[in-house]
């Protein structure tokens, strides 16, 4: 047999028919939904008269426009009451499984799908959201789609998709210290561009990645996008098969033994082809962080942002609109900068361990009294979690805000906005202008250098740097 | 969805790259499920702090409040999946639009709502350009069932579209009624994967298959 990539072989597996000029008609095993990305799905189903096809895989969480204020309820932010109690509603309507306002297992949707162990190697799984290729972490086909698929999903519980080409980016070295997957996918994307992954699948491999919890390959992941690419995953291993075992929705005893045999075989021949493939050696690299209103305008910490006058002209027009509206002068260091705030939270890095490393990294020091800092853990999960070992006393103790589990101020389609001309270091993912507000100035970064930034004031290295 | 057969329109230049959904339409206009997308169209572009609107703003020209048709840079539509980007462009009256590449989702969300996103060659790209830097009115024609762009001074250009997208846009067909049409191969997949893959079919919503 012709030797196959991992994306061949999730994506094969999953083919109902073909549909011509290169669609198949693809089975979809999980379904995730959240309250805003949905609701005009819902219409759409709801207009035609339709109705779920597989409500047993289906599974839905309140994140996007939910209040992460303290002591939340579906009321705190106004304007998200009709999203919340609509979702609300088709899921008891319609049988799905709702992850609720105050439950447990609320959270944000990527965050929720991996702890409760719904993204299972092998499985194709989608939801409204473009970060959805986070959960390609656990060897799964993961992606994000729009309103129309989700309602193509909810009726039809399969999507005709064009196959990607495969695209393999290999990243060895071990970690310097003070370097972490988020500096290495901002590195990544930094370094092969913004557009590399478009109409490709990316298998993300190498030492670097074998060597990484769970946690860490799931940041890597959801960057998938930001390099242009709609799916991003990692064959699985013996982490991904410990990680899974005992969780909620995994396999059980017989059953999870028999998912293992199979699930070891989703690997990429040693000869398979890839349409492209790129390589990083991450072994000397330093801190990441961006600098203007794309994700691939990023610098390592200690750097000047790019000089405009060595651009080529198509570069330099919007390299001067980026560094105007971020308000940093052409060829300055961004360390050193002052800042308004500080976002710990998102998909990218609001798991336990970023947490963990957040308040592990404050080292008993205190936030600049000029800086709003808030935690936002992934999800009510992660804060329980957290609360258990005290983090949430660590944070507050130093100064910053402690909140409830949502999207927050990655999105800031709820309250959780930074000001008009504020300057914010955030562990999020996207830092287009007015992503977090309108005219906020965004500087994505690790959970180390948002703690650092947040204690010194100003945009600051990680203390353990060398 | 309205069928899209054919569109001659005056070009509303955009000479942007990187333009993302966030841009497009941003967060503030998805906090309600009544709200008009088109007003949110490019909000932060399209209006100032204020609210009033932004005479820079080419989309506040008044030559081009009955445009069809964007012409824009490369990468547009990357980011967040929101599909709103596509309705606010739709509701303001966009039909199609002409870029050098686009977001994988982006396009996708396109063609389900009847818009057609025109990848451009650099060469067609650059003289669409120019013809509207030389003339701000410029008009072209778009015909879809032959893949061609039709300039006012009469140069043509070919863009690629598979027959399946070219037929769903000039047919304005349901995509869902199409998939529901094979419910029986979909039965018959689902009944042999579930045998292969029992641990994917959760029956009991905790993992186990009973
Ligand atoms: S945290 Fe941000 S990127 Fe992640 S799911 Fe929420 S809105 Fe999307």
């Amino acid at each position: 047999m012709a030797a196959m990539t991992l994306f061949d072989r999730l994506f094969d597996d999953h083919v109902i028919a073909a549909l011509g000029d290169g669609v198949s008609l693809l089975q979809i095993d999980r379904h995730l939904v959240h309250e805003v990305s949905s609701a005009a799905a819902f219409q759409q189903l709801r207009n035609g008269g339709r109705t779920v096809a597989s409500p047993k895989q289906t599974f839905a969480t309140q994140d996007h426009i939910v209040s992460t204020k303290p002591g939340r309820n579906d009321t705190t932010f106004a304007q998200g009451i009709e999203f919340i109690r609509y979702l609300r509603g088709n899921c008891t309507e319609f049988g799905i499984t709702l992850f609720d306002v105050d439950d447990a297992q609320q959270g944000i949707v990527h965050v929720v799908a991996a702890e409760t162990g719904l993204a299972l190697p092998g499985c194709t799984l989608v939801c409204g959201d473009s970060h959805t290729a986070t959960l390609g972490a656990f060897g799964a086909l993961a992606w994000g789609i729009g309103s129309s698929e989700v309602a193509h999903v909810l009726a039809t519980q399969t999507l005709p998709l064009k196959k990607a080409r495969p695209m393999r980016i290999r990243i060895d070295g071990k970690l310097p210290h003070g370097v972490t997957p988020k500096d290495v996918i901002l590195k990544v994307i930094r370094t092969f561009g913004i557009a590399a992954g478009v109409g490709h699948a990316v298998e993300y491999c190498g030492s670097t990645i074998r060597g990484m919890p769970m946690e860490g390959r799931m940041t890597i992941c959801n960057m998938s996008i930001e390099l242009g690419a709609r799916a991003g995953f990692i064959a699985p291993d013996e982490t991904t098969f410990e990680y899974l075992s005992g969780r909620t929705y995994a396999p059980k005893g017989r059953a999870f033994d028999e998912a293992l045999s199979a699930w070891r075989a989703l690997q990429s021949d040693d000869d398979a082809p890839f349409a492209k493939t790129l390589d990083l050696d991450v072994a000397a690299m330093k801190p990441q962080i961006s600098w203007g209103t794309t994700p691939g305008d990023v610098v390592d910490i200690d750097e000047p942002v790019p000089d405009v006058d060595e651009m080529a002209p198509e570069r330099r027009a919007a390299a001067l609109r980026a560094l105007s509206y971020m308000a940093v002068p052409p060829g300055h260091k961004l360390e050193g900068l002052p800042i308004d705030v500080v976002f710990i939270g998102s998909c990218t890095n609001s798991r336990l361990s970023d947490l963990r490393d957040a308040a592990a990294a404050i080292d008993g020091r205190k936030v600049s009294p000029h800086v709003r800092a808030i935690v936002v853990p992934g999800s009510t999960a992660v804060r329980y979690a957290a609360e258990r070992e005290g983090l949430h006393r660590t944070f507050a103790d130093a100064g910053f805000e402690w909140r409830e589990a949502g999207c927050s101020m990655c999105v800031a389609i709820n309250d959780d906005a930074v000001p008009p001309g504020a300057r914010c270091v955030a562990t999020s993912n996207r830092n287009f202008e007015g992503r977090q507000g309108r005219g906020a100035r965004t500087h994505l970064a690790s959970p180390l250098t948002a703690v650092a930034s947040a204690i010194a004031g100003c945009i600051a290295r990680p203390a353990v740097t060398g | 969805m309205e069928p899209l057969i054919s569109l001659t329109s005056v070009v509303v230049p955009l000479l942007r790259d990187n333009v993302d959904t966030d841009a497009i339409i941003p967060a503030e206009w998805l906090r309600s499920l009544a709200s008009d997308p088109g007003e949110g169209l490019f909000a932060r572009w399209r209006y100032r702090a204020d609210g009033s609107a932004d005479p820079e703003f080419v989309l506040n020209d008044s030559r081009f409040r009955d445009a069809r048709i964007l012409l824009t840079g490369a990468n547009f539509g990357c980011g967040s999946s929101r599909e709103n980007a596509v309705w606010a462009l739709q509701r303001f009256g966009i039909r199609c639009v002409i870029a050098r590449s686009y977001s994988d989702i982006f396009q996708e969300n396109c063609f389900k709502n009847g818009v057609l996103p025109i990848i451009a060659s650099p060469g067609d790209h650059a003289l669409l350009v120019r013809c509207c830097a030389a003339e701000a009115s410029y008009v072209v024609s778009v015909d879809v069932a032959a893949a061609t762009v039709t300039t006012r001074d009469g140069a043509v250009f070919t863009f690629e579209l598979d027959l399946r997208r070219s037929n769903r846009l000039m047919s304005g067909s349901d995509e869902i009624d199409a998939t529901l049409a094979l419910a029986d191969r979909i039965d018959a997949f689902r009944a042999l994967h579930r045998l292969a893959k029992p641990w994917l079919y959760p029956a009991n919503g905790d993992g186990s298959d009973g």
